[in-house]
């Protein structure tokens, strides 16, 4: 891992396209301000992990294990029918 | 064309009805072109199955018909990547999981698949709002047997990320 000293308002370029600026430095907390071109995404790695973990863990299912839960699932389309739009955390 | 599929074996899939995820699912980039497969006969279910590598299929689910209320927020950078003027067009659908026991299911709010059918283009999204979990179970009063919950950060022992 390249490591950088930056201070606020100095940016880094990376891959001649990527500009990640220090926007901010507040105690503990650093604001970053990320311009990249559009089809790149930019995303907290934490919460980059937590879909890419779920999206392998979701690739585990088998066909088998659904039609065991339609039946549970239909019902509770069913019961969500009547109950409008409660949104159940 | 003839996929390969681990769950049904080799399939026969119009090709133009196969969908490009330009960047592929979030943290799995290297599948970018998709079938949709229906579920079985009699549920809303249906495949996601990658056409380029077997084991990688996710069931889907509309989550408008569970969660009425659930909102997508679909950036202009998205909009412009699905090729989408209105998005009113878009489809949205949620990956499910399903629990070790087959007993229960969750769906993932905070990563949504957004489709647009007619430029055969889809993305998957993250949406920032903290009241969406990765984990959102399907059944009231199975919440307890998912012990994680919320984005990011929810790691248990032993687990690697």
């Amino acid at each position: 891992m390249l490591v950088l000293s930056r201070h606020r308002d100095e940016s880094i370029i990376i891959g001649g396209q990527i500009e990640v600026t220090v926007v901010d430095i507040q105690g503990d907390t650093v604001r970053l301000g990320i311009s990249a071109p559009r089809e790149i995404d930019v995303h907290r790695k934490e919460v980059f992990l937590a879909i890419q973990r779920e999206n392998i863990e979701a690739a585990k299912a088998n066909a088998g294990d659904l039609k065991n839960l339609a039946g549970q699932l239909n019902k509770q389309l069913q019961a969500n029918k009547g109950d409008k739009g409660k949104f159940i955390k | 064309m003839k996929v390969k599929t681990a769950h049904f074996g080799t399939v026969e899939v119009d090709e133009a009805a196969v969908i490009t995820f330009p960047n592929g699912l979030i943290g799995l980039p290297k599948s970018t072109r998709f079938a949709i497969l229906d579920g079985p006969e009699g549920t809303p279910f249906k495949w996601l199955q990658s056409t380029e590598e077997e084991w990688l299929a996710l069931v889907m689910l509309d989550p408008l018909q569970l969660l009425p209320d659930y909102q997508v927020d679909i950036r202009p950078d998205d909009m412009t990547e699905l090729k989408l003027a209105d998005p009113a067009k878009a489809v949205v659908a949620v990956v499910c999981s399903i629990m070790g026991d087959a007993r229960s299911m969750t769906i993932n709010l905070v990563g949504p698949l957004v489709f647009n059918p007619e430029q055969r283009l889809a993305k998957q999204i993250i949406q920032g709002n903290s009241d969406y979990t990765t984990k959102h179970s399907v059944f009231p009063g199975q919440e307890a047997a998912s012990s994680s919950s919320g984005t990011g950060g929810d790691a248990s022992a032993g687990e690697e990320v």
